[in-house]
C-alpha cells in the first residue's frame, strides 16, 4: 500500500512519468491498426505475391548473394492465412489478433533480419531493413512493433548463427553507418505511430464528447416543453367546457410523455457516449429486480409494444455491477429489439420480446430474444464495435459497444445469435456474486 | 414549528438566461404571486440590491409601532394606520429569488453571492450535472433549496419550494412582534398543536397578511380585498376575567355564562382600542386544539372605516402589475 502510494506521489510530480504511463499502459492496445476484413485480405495477398515476386527479382533478375526459395515459399504461405475468411472476417477477435501479430512478426523482423545477415548487410538489405521497420510500425501498435522488432531480430540473429549459411559478416567499417540508418528509421516510425495513435484516440474521444454535449443541450428546450405541457394542463382546468378541457388535458399529457421519453433517450445516449470513461463502481444487483425495473420504466412508444414484452424469471441471481449502467444496457437492448420488431412490421403479439433470467453452469444469464428483423450473419461479428451500426440512417452504433463494455467490466460476456428475418437473441452471462 | 408572528405576501424573482423557459415559468406559477423575470444577472442584482434599504425603513416603521405601544399607544389602530399609509409598497418586496445555475455571463451561485444584505430566500435551478454542486452550496448555506430543472414535476416542486419559503417567518419580524406577547401567550403559540390549528385557520380564511399581537391577544389580519378581521384569542384561564368585564358592561347572565364556558367571546378590547362608539358584540367561540382546551378563539370583522380598503389591497396590487414580462 505504502509503496503504491509513494509511486503515485512520484507519478504526480513527474509529468514525463505520467505521460509514459498514459501512453505505455493506459492507452488501449491495437494489435491491428485500422482493422477491416478487406485490409487484412489485402495485406495477406501482398505478403503472398510480394514474397514470390521478390524471390524472383533477387535470384533471377537482380541476383543477390543470398536468397532462399524454401523460406520464400514458407513466407508466401503465411500470407495466405490472412486471406482466409476464418481470420479476416472478424479482425476484432482474439484469434485474428494473435495470428496477425505472429504472421507479421515472422514476416518482418525475423525474415528480414535473416536475409540481411545472409547478404552480409549489403546496400539492398540495408534499405529493405529500414523499409521493414517503417512497415511494421504501420500495421501494428507501436508497443507491439517495438517489442517485435527487438525480439524478432534477436531470434533471427541467433537462428542464423546456428542454422544459417556461412557468409562474411557485415563489414566493420559499415556497422556504424547501418546503426545510424536503423536508428533513424526506427525513431521516425516510432514517432509517427505514437502521434497517429494519439490522434485516433482523441478523435474518438471528441466525437463522443460532442454527442454528450449535444444531448445535454437538448435538455434545456425540453424542460421548457415540459412547462408548456403544465401551462396547457392549467388552461384545461380553467376551461368551462368539459370536452375542450379533456382535449387540452390529453394534449398536455402527450407533451409530457414526449418530454419524458426524450429525456430517457438523452440519458441513454449520454451513458453510451461515456463509453471510454465508464466510472468503475459496483454494487450487488438482483437480476430479476433489475429486469422488472427496466421493463416497467421503459418509455414504450405504444401500449402494444409494452404488452409484447414478456419477462420470465426462471431463477433470480445477484451479480456485482453498476445498477444504473446495467439498466442502460437493458434499455439499449430493449430499444434495439423494439426497433427490430418495428422494422419487421410486427403486430407485437405477447412474447414478441422475451426477457429471461436464469442460471446455467454456475453463471447467471439474462437472455433477450425478439422475433424481429434479425441481423445478417455477415454483420454479427462487428455489431459490438463503436460506431458500427446496422442501420446507418438512425443509429450511431454506440449502444452495443456500451453494452459490451459494461458487461465485460462486470466480469461477464455478451453474445448474440441471429440471422436475417429470424429474430435475435442476446445472451448476457455474468458471474454470480458470492454472498 | 412555531407560528410566524407576522406574515405578508412577498414577490418572487426568476433569473435564467433562457427567455422561453422564463416565460413558461411565469405562465405556470400561481396567478396570485408577484412574479418578476430577469434575463440578465446584472439587472437582477441591481433590482434586488435596492431592496435592503427600503426593507430596513419598513422594519423600522414596525419597530416604532412597538416603541409607541410601550409609551401607551394602542397597537391595533397603529397597525391599521401602517397598512393604510404604506399602500401596497410592502407587497413588492422580494421574498424568494430563483436563479438558474448555468448561465453564460455569471453562474447562479455567483449571482447569489453578490446579494449581500438582501435577506430573502435563495433557490437554485440545476441541470443534471450540477447536482453535486448544488448539494455543496446547500451545505454551505448559500442556498435554501435547489430544484433540478429536468425533473418531470418541476412546476409542482418549484411551487412547493417557493410557497414554503414565502411562508417562512422573517427573523426580524419575529423579534419585533414577539415583544408584544407575554410569556404565557408566547408559550401557547409555541405549542405545536395550537400553532398548527392557527396556521390552518389562517389558511382557511384566505388571509394574505396578518400579525399576532399580545395586547389585546389575537391576530389582526388582512384579506386579499383589503378587508380587516380580528381573531380574538383568549387563554382558558382568562375567560372568567372576560366574563366579569362583560357582566360589568351590562350583558345578560346567559351571555356572561357562555363567555365563562368558552362558548362565546366578546370584542371589548378591540372596540376599546379602535375607540369607536360601536357596542362590543359577543361571537361564537371555538376551542383551538388541545385537551383540555387552553385557548379559545372568536372571529370579528373590523369595520371598513378602519381597513386599508380595496384600493390598497393585495388583489389590486397584483391586478395592476400587468402581464408577467421579462425585464430587459
Amino acid at each position: 500500500m505504502v509503496r503504491s502510494a509513494r509511486f503515485h506521489v512520484r507519478l504526480a510530480q513527474h509529468p514525463l512519468l505520467q505521460w509514459l504511463r498514459k501512453e505505455l499502459m493506459l492507452a488501449p492496445l491495437e494489435p491491428i491498426l485500422h482493422p477491416s476484413p478487406w485490409r487484412l485480405w489485402w495485406l495477406g495477398s501482398t505478403i503472398f505475391s510480394g514474397n514470390a515476386l521478390f524471390a524472383w527479382i533477387w535470384s533471377v533478375w537482380l541476383p543477390q548473394p543470398y536468397e532462399s526459395l524454401p523460406l520464400r515459399v514458407l513466407a508466401s504461405l503465411l500470407g495466405c492465412i490472412l486471406m482466409t475468411r476464418r481470420i479476416n472476417h472478424d479482425p476484432g477477435n482474439r484469434l485474428a489478433q494473435w495470428v496477425f501479430g505472429l504472421v507479421f512478426w515472422l514476416e518482418l523482423p525475423v525474415l528480414f533480419t535473416w536475409m540481411y545477415l545472409g547478404n552480409s548487410g549489403n546496400a539492398v538489405w540495408l534499405a529493405t531493413m529500414a523499409a521493414m521497420v517503417l512497415i511494421y510500425y504501420h500495421v501494428t501498435d507501436w508497443r507491439l512493433a517495438t517489442l517485435g522488432t527487438v525480439t524478432g531480430s534477436l531470434l533471427a540473429w541467433a537462428l542464423f548463427q546456428w542454422l544459417g549459411p556461412v557468409v562474411p559478416p557485415v563489414a566493420a567499417d559499415q556497422r556504424a553507418v547501418h546503426a545510424v540508418v536503423f536508428a533513424f528509421a526506427w525513431s521516425v516510425a516510432l514517432m509517427l505511430n505514437l502521434s497517429s495513435a494519439n490522434l485516433r484516440r482523441e478523435r474518438l474521444a471528441s466525437t463522443l464528447a460532442t454527442m454528450g454535449i449535444m444531448a445535454h443541450e437538448l435538455r434545456t428546450p425540453l424542460s421548457t416543453a415540459a412547462l408548456i405541457g403544465d401551462a396547457i394542463g392549467l388552461e384545461a382546468q380553467r376551461q368551462s367546457d368539459p370536452t375542450r378541457a379533456l382535449h387540452l388535458d390529453k394534449l398536455a399529457l402527450r407533451l409530457h410523455t414526449l418530454v419524458r421519453n426524450m429525456n430517457h433517450q438523452i440519458d441513454m445516449q449520454i451513458a453510451n457516449a461515456k463509453l471510454l470513461q465508464l466510472p468503475r463502481h459496483a454494487e450487488r444487483v438482483s437480476a430479476a429486480m433489475l429486469v422488472h425495473g427496466v421493463v416497467t420504466a421503459y418509455p414504450y412508444p405504444s401500449s402494444h409494444q409494452r404488452e409484447c414484452v414478456k419477462v420470465l424469471i426462471h431463477r433470480d441471481f445477484t451479480f456485482r455491477a453498476s445498477a444504473t449502467q446495467f439498466s442502460q444496457v437493458l434499455d439499449n437492448l430493449i430499444k434495439n429489439a423494439l426497433h427490430s420488431l418495428m422494422a419487421a412490421d410486427s403486430r407485437y403479439p405477447e412474447g414478441a420480446l422475451r426477457i429471461e433470467v436464469g442460471l446455467l453452469r454456475e453463471r447467471g444469464r439474462i437472455v433477450l430474444s425478439d422475433d424481429g428483423m434479425g441481423i445478417e450473419a455477415a454483420l454479427l461479428p462487428q455489431i459490438f464495435k463503436p460506431f458500427f451500426s446496422s442501420n446507418r440512417g438512425t443509429g450511431h452504433g454506440l449502444g452495443l459497444a456500451f453494452c459490451q463494455q459494461v458487461v465485460q467490466s462486470a466480469g461477464g460476456s455478451i453474445h448474440v445469435k441471429s440471422d436475417y428475418a429470424v429474430g435475435a437473441t442476446f445472451t448476457i452471462e455474468l458471474p454470480i456474486a458470492s454472498v | 414549528m412555531s407560528l410566524a408572528l407576522y406574515r405578508r405576501p412577498g414577490g418572487v424573482i426568476f433569473l435564467d438566461d433562457d427567455r422561453d423557459y422564463l416565460e413558461m415559468l411565469a405562465e405556470v406559477m400561481p396567478p396570485d404571486w408577484y412574479v418578476r423575470l430577469f434575463l440578465r444577472p446584472v439587472d437582477c442584482i441591481e433590482q434586488l440590491m435596492q431592496e435592503p434599504a427600503r426593507w430596513e425603513a419598513d422594519a423600522w416603521t414596525q419597530q416604532e409601532i412597538i416603541n409607541r405601544w410601550r409609551e401607551g399607544a394602542a397597537l391595533i389602530p397603529q397597525i391599521l394606520r401602517y397598512w393604510r399609509d404604506d399602500g401596497s409598497a410592502r407587497f413588492a418586496f422580494t421574498r424568494v429569488c430563483v436563479v438558474d445555475y448555468a448561465m453564460p455571463a455569471m453562474s447562479g451561485l455567483r449571482v447569489l453571492s453578490e446579494l449581500t444584505g438582501w435577506s430573502g430566500s435563495r433557490v437554485l435551478l440545476t441541470g443534471r450535472a450540477d447536482e453535486q454542486l448544488a448539494v455543496s452550496a446547500f451545505n454551505r448555506g448559500l442556498i435554501e433549496q435547489f430544484v433540478p430543472k429536468q425533473s418531470t414535476d418541476i412546476r409542482l416542486r418549484l411551487n412547493d419550494a417557493i410557497q414554503s419559503l414565502r411562508q417562512l417567518a422573517d427573523a426580524r419580524h419575529q423579534q419585533t412582534w414577539r415583544a408584544t406577547l407575554t410569556r404565557e401567550q408566547h408559550a401557547l403559540l409555541c405549542d405545536p398543536a395550537i400553532a398548527k390549528a392557527l396556521e390552518n385557520l389562517i389558511l382557511r380564511q384566505g388571509w394574505i397578511e396578518y400579525v399576532v399581537i399580545g395586547a389585546p391577544f389575537g391576530v389582526l389580519a388582512l384579506d386579499p380585498k383589503g378587508g380587516v378581521s380580528w381573531l380574538q384569542l383568549e387563554p382558558a384561564n382568562k375567560l372568567p376575567e372576560l366574563a366579569e368585564m362583560a357582566a360589568s358592561q351590562g350583558w345578560d347572565a346567559a351571555t356572561v355564562q357562555d363567555i365563562r364556558d368558552g362558548k362565546k367571546l366578546i370584542d371589548l378590547e378591540l372596540q376599546l382600542a379602535l375607540g369607536t362608539r360601536n357596542k362590543a358584540q359577543p361571537r361564537p367561540a371555538h376551542a383551538i386544539a388541545g385537551e383540555p382546551t387552553r385557548l379559545f378563539a372568536a372571529l370579528f370583522s373590523v369595520h371598513d372605516d378602519h381597513s386599508p380598503g380595496f384600493m390598497r389591497s393585495y388583489e389590486r396590487f397584483i391586478a395592476t402589475r400587468g402581464e408577467r414580462k421579462l425585464q430587459d
